[in-house]
């Protein structure tokens, strides 16, 4: 099992750094280019939503960590903000005409088709999300 | 983040190129402010160099999709690598952003 952590901090430039760095270890771990932007999609993405949602500056950096095993690479997000679960975020309506679509909410959509599992807890003052991505053949 | 203006006779090409995520949704958010809209001028959204596309990237495409459908451009998105062509999929935009293998292709329509 490779085990490595990530601190995103809330600011503008923590996702470039964050993208070379996921880039690097996703070559460290034999992992495709097509699962790296995937991981590095999810991540984004709920990063993102803590920011919104989440608490300000005080509540601290987003922990991300990632482990690898011979199956599965395991993703989990941590923050300290106010308890909130965003796989109980009402999916969008992807069938209606252009015109009366919403812009956003697509995020959490894409979380949840990119992800084989996902989960969410809140222990200790943290919002907990622990999904999975399974390594495929390709 | 990078975008390409060109501009042939039959029509304007925007090539974006890198990645277009929260850090970057923005840039392209101005440039199309910045836009202007001509009905008798195709528009070609080249991104055979988009690695990634992520949801705030997706919102501003779509609303630049809404406005040059209101203002009555011809446009389409083309040269798509398969990992963004898969999030325009799956995020239901193939619905009404025309994806096109080749500029060729959308104008020869």
């Amino acid at each position: 099992m490779n085990e490595a952590e990530y601190f995103l901090e809330r600011t503008e430039q923590s996702l470039d750094d964050f993208h070379d760095w996921l880039a690097g270890l996703g070559q460290s771990w034999g992992l495709s280019r097509t699962m790296v932007l995937e991981i590095n999609l999810i991540i984004e993405e709920l990063y993102t939503n803590c920011i919104k949602y989440g608490g300000g500056p005080d509540s601290g950096p987003v922990r991300v960590a990632l482990a690898r095993s011979s199956t599965e690479v395991q993703i989990l997000i941590e923050d300290r903000g106010p308890p909130f679960d965003p796989l109980k975020v009402q999916p969008p309506d992807l069938i209606q005409p252009m015109e009366e679509r919403q812009a956003g909410g697509l995020g959490l959509h894409l979380v949840r088709h990119f992800a084989d599992s996902c989960g969410y807890a809140r222990r200790s003052g943290k919002n907990i999300l622990r999904l999975t991505k399974v390594i495929g053949c390709g | 983040m990078k975008i390409i203006e060109r501009d042939s006779n039959d029509y304007l090409t925007i090539q974006i190129c890198g990645r277009l995520d929260s850090g970057t949704a923005g840039e392209l958010e101005a440039w199309t402010g910045t836009f202007i809209p001509n009905p008798a001028h195709p528009l070609v959204i080249d991104f055979a160099e988009l690695d990634y596309i992520s949801s705030a990237g997706l919102r501003v495409m779509f609303n630049f999709a809404r406005e040059l459908k209101g203002s009555g451009v011809r446009f389409a998105v083309c040269r798509c690598q398969d990992h963004v062509r898969e999030i325009f999929e799956i995020s239901g935009f193939d619905t009404f952003i025309p994806l096109y293998a080749s500029p060729e292709a959308f104008v020869a329509q």
